[in-house]
């Protein structure tokens, strides 16, 4: 069952990065709802603030809670490290690359981070 | 004489108007008695996560060529003389020789170069496989496309002839069986004619990318083009002004029901999504799921793989698990079948070494002799 349910993740992500690419074409002036203000960011670039990647990773557990961690970042693996996730935990990733709606979504975040020009988005379940 | 029997079966066909999925000449698998040769596993040592996030696998001599997501760099390069991985390319990022994502590797007949096609970015990155050896990561070439949007999923890139050769599968109305670009990856031209298969006439033109979805590959000894089907269990070969030169149906009896839906947007909030016109029953199966071209000849990975769970009252058996790789010629007669115990989701061979690499939907990696 695993395996199968990793061939329509794979085709999923195909499928949502091109379709997601189209979509964004479609969105009108709004854009993204911005990132609450007071949700943590965790920057892991050095020097601080440099990071082009901002990364974020939904963590479903066990015990059926879940939970998601943002990250700045030049290193989508140094973000899962930090979020304690394994690369056998991972079960999905989406880029988004309209820099608009990034922009949108960080809304509140810019000053910080000032070099965000991609947003990772990654799904992973603890085993 | 494997040759003899199914030129026979042709020339029945031709002579005595078959019945089949195909309409016109066709060659079926079932009617041709090919050798069988079971692929040996072999431990390979080398690192187990190799493939993790595995989208695709290629051989370049002695290099294996892994595309991988959830690395900071999207291709990895193991020489499997030392079992060491040599080099990593394509750094995740919009910057030169940077890539947002990589699915599928291209390799040139010489294996001097290889290239990945970012999706994202409407871009192919080509690099020299001499340069990234000697620590060179950058590629030696890039192009873009810069209407991406209207490329539709552009997967197996496929560069001969001065020319960029791709079977999308799109989501407008002007998607074609193949499209063809210039080397400076402008310039798209459509051609190229779908098979006439049973129940695919008179389809809305974006549902055929859909039904038609396959691996493409350039055969450069015959100067020709070969898609095997995912969803259909054929394989047509084509000539490079995209007219079919033939049809190979098999090795099972496989028709597969599908609907089309022209409603196929859906808003969330502000966002329009459109998503694929074509939905495919609950028991679809993969079946062809790679193709390869070495030394004139034509592989086909054959799985037959259900694409969800089986139910537990299911009426129909399932396949024995293994993977079937076919080879067929360049004008696809089929020459031989080659057996593996597990199901690969991607794979490459080198018929010189008699040398199979592929991963499966659990990202193991699998070495494989035969």
């Amino acid at each position: 069952m695993k395996h199968t349910f990793r061939i329509i993740i794979m085709t999923a992500v195909l499928t949502m990065s091109a379709v997601a690419a189209d979509a964004q074409i479609l969105l009108g002036g709004g854009g993204l709802e911005p990132l609450d203000r007071e949700t943590v960011i965790t920057d892991l670039s050095s020097p601080a603030g440099s990071g082009n990647l901002f990364v974020s990773i939904s963590v479903d557990y066990p015990d059926g809670s879940d939970s998601t961690y943002y990250y700045v970042t030049s290193s989508q693996e140094a973000a899962c490290e930090a979020a304690g996730i394994e690369l056998s935990e991972l079960m999905n990733m989406m880029q988004f690359t309209d820099e608009g709606h990034i922009r949108s979504y960080l809304e509140h975040f810019l000053g910080r981070f000032p070099k965000i020009d991609l947003w990772i988005s990654l799904s992973a379940a603890k085993e | 004489m494997v040759v003899a029997l199914c030129m026979l079966s042709l020339l029945l066909a031709v002579g005595c108007a078959q019945k089949g999925p195909l309409s016109g000449d066709y060659i079926d698998m079932t009617d041709c008695d090919v050798p069988t040769v079971q692929a040996v596993e072999v431990p390979h040592g080398l690192d187990e996560t190799l493939a993790y996030g595995a989208t695709d696998i290629r051989l370049a001599d002695s290099i294996l060529l892994i595309a991988r997501q959830y690395s900071d760099l999207f291709i990895h390069l193991t020489d499997l003389r030392s079992g060491e991985t040599v080099a990593k390319v394509q750094h995740v990022g919009r910057g030169p020789g940077e890539a947002v994502n990589t699915f599928y590797i291209g390799v040139s007949e010489d294996g001097e170069y290889f290239w990945a096609h970012d999706m994202q970015l409407g871009r192919i990155n080509v690099y020299r496989m001499s340069d990234v050896l000697s620590g060179n990561g950058l590629p030696s070439r890039s192009v873009t496309f810069e209407d991406r949007f209207s490329q539709g999923h552009v997967k197996d890139v496929v560069m001969a002839e001065g020319r960029i050769y791709t079977a999308p599968e799109g989501i407008t109305d002007d998607v074609s069986r193949f499209v063809v670009y210039d080397s400076t990856f402008n310039n798209p031209q459509g051609m190229g004619e779908w098979p006439a298969l049973e129940g695919t006439a008179g389809l809305p033109g974006p549902a055929y990318s859909s039904v038609f979805e396959g691996s493409l590959v350039y055969i450069p000894e015959a100067d020709r083009l070969a898609v095997a089907h995912y969803y259909e269990p054929l394989v047509s070969i084509y000539s490079m002004d995209g007219t079919l030169l033939s049809n190979t149906w098999g090795p099972d009896e496989y028709m597969q029901e599908f609907s089309v839906n022209e409603n196929n947007a859906t808003q969330y909030g502000d966002v329009v999504m459109y998503g694929s016109m074509v939905g495919w029953g609950e028991d679809v199966r993969s079946l062809y799921s790679t193709l390869r071209s070495h030394e004139g000849r034509l592989y086909a990975l054959f799985t037959g793989e259900r694409m969800s769970a089986v139910p537990e009252d299911a009426a129909v058996e399932e396949p024995a698990a293994g993977s079937r790789i076919m080879v067929l010629d360049s004008d696809g007669v089929p020459l031989e079948e080659i057996r593996t115990d597990r199901v690969l989701m991607r794979f490459d061979i080198d018929p010189e070494t008699r040398d199979i690499w592929g991963f499966d939907g659990d990202y193991n990696l699998y070495h494989y002799k035969y």
